[in-house]
């Protein structure tokens, strides 16, 4: 049976896709989702701002600044247990949900959001062929979705989500950052351990040459040491694991 | 490099066919854990692989068997969207014209390979086939039933619209979404281009973490 919202899905999807500007985009999505109680959207790319700053990914919010900025600063991402949540799993969910696994710091990340009127919301996750690349996020305060009503803010969520990607990248963490294939092999050594001296008698060459190796990689990565040149290489599965 | 398979020559194929069966039962049933009713064991093929069929297969010639293939139907013939899956159709009934085919048992072995490039290239070679197949053939859209992986990545590709909205019932929790999506001269273009960029393409999937490093299974 077709749904009664089908033309007002279509429409927002078809709106998005043919979109040339990222205002568009947010305009036809805005409208679509109030129908359904929300007022706040927050979406983005799912990476670890310790690492990345938020202004080199994907971020397209309605949320207050002083907000954005309060969870920039002290990186509430990394104990959101949405955004947390999000990262495992299959389906959209509601934030209450996520309070099930929340840590004391994450209950106080939520409680945050809800200070600034923000009491309700569901994340829908979007997923790449291995894993979750980004999430939407919509907030609200009385919502009363149904399971098809559900489904269908997904489906226009993913349509913002892929198009808002492709007006706005690639993103500078997206770029890429070539590492040698010498530079590459040494890093590699060092996430097992290896001391410069190993690495040098392994690949047989000076241990000052890995040392100047490392460094270059390090200069690459806008790394600050050795063990961050390490974890962020393995992050960026540049290296095995 | 891809084999289009056609009704009129299948019997140049039968090897390819055969082993296109098994490489689907291989996926599908033991990898994905699917229930397939009324299959022989080790070997996949159902009321949906008619004499209608078209299949675009890739061989790896190392391997001497297929590692990828695509079925694609007439939709003005029983296909798995009006037989099946007619009720996933939520927002828009699914297509049946001439012009559009449904494309389904999309499957690429991704447990032989190490190596996500060429795991990559022999997806764009399955995807190049089967776009190539609709453009010289007048088919200007493909339907389908994705997973909801394939559905955003196909949104890199093809311009898609859903049909319906995802449903979840089966025990793994993913969603199916049944999508309909635009073939036409530029979707190739996109396709040899991605090919032809396999190294930056996949490079690129790998830092935004869209793809694993190692594709071999665990």
């Amino acid at each position: 049976m077709i749904s009664k919202n089908s033309e007002r899905v279509l429409g927002a999807i078809r709106g998005i896709q043919n979109a040339e500007t990222s205002g568009d985009v947010q305009r036809i999505f805005s409208d679509f989702v109030e129908f359904f109680g929300f007022t706040h959207i927050h979406l983005g790319q799912l990476v670890n701002p310790a690492n990345v700053p938020q202004s080199d990914i994907l971020v397209v919010s309605t949320w207050p600044d002083e907000l954005l900025t309060r969870r920039s600063e002290r990186y509430d991402l990394m104990h959101d247990p949405v955004a947390l949540g999000a990262l495992r799993s299959k389906r959209p969910f509601r934030w209450q949900k996520a309070m099930e696994w929340a840590t004391r710091r994450g209950q106080k990340v939520v409680d945050q959001a809800r200070d600034y009127g923000i009491k309700d919301g569901y994340i829908f996750p979007v997923h790449s062929i291995d894993s979750v690349s980004g999430a939407v996020s919509l907030g609200g305060d009385k919502l009363d979705l149904s399971r098809s009503d559900l489904g269908e803010v997904e489906l226009v969520s993913l349509a913002a989500y892929a198009q808002l990607e492709n007006l706005l990248g690639p993103f500078p963490y997206q770029r890429l950052v070539d590492l040698s294939v010498r530079e590459a092999e040494v890093i590699q050594f060092a996430a097992a351990g290896k001391t410069n001296r190993d690495i040098a008698a392994i690949l047989n060459i000076q241990p000052d040459t890995v040392n100047k190796t490392i460094l270059r990689a390090a200069a690459k990565l806008g790394t600050l040491n050795r063990a961050h040149t390490v974890a962020t290489a393995i992050a960026k599965n540049m290296i095995f694991a | 490099m891809y084999q289009t398979i056609t009704p009129e020559n299948r019997a140049e194929h039968t090897e390819t066919i055969e082993s296109m069966h098994r490489n689907r039962y291989d996926v599908c049933v033991r990898q994905w854990g699917w229930h397939i009713p009324g299959i022989e064991p080790g070997y996949d093929k159902d009321q949906f692989d008619t004499r209608h069929t078209v299949y675009i297969t890739v061989t790896d010639p190392n391997l001497r068997k297929v590692v990828a293939s695509t079925r694609l139907n007439p939709t003005t013939e029983p296909h798995m969207l009006s037989e099946l899956f007619a009720d996933y159709c939520t927002l828009q009934p699914y297509p049946q014209r001439a012009d559009t085919w449904e494309c389904s048992r999309y499957v690429i072995d991704r447990t032989l390979y190490n190596d996500p490039v060429k795991e990559f290239k022999i997806r764009c070679n399955l995807g190049i086939g089967m776009t190539q197949y609709c453009i010289d053939n007048g088919i200007t859209q493909l339907s389908w039933l994705t997973h909801q992986r394939l559905f955003n990545l196909a949104r890199r590709v093809w311009v898609t619209e859903p049909l319906g909205a995802p449903v979840r019932d089966t025990p793994d929790g993913w969603a199916w979404i049944p999508a309909v999506s635009k073939i036409n001269r530029a979707t190739n273009a996109r396709q040899r281009e991605r090919l032809a960029n396999a190294e930056d393409v996949v490079a690129e999937l790998i830092r935004t973490n869209s793809i694993r490093k190692t594709s071999r299974a665990a």
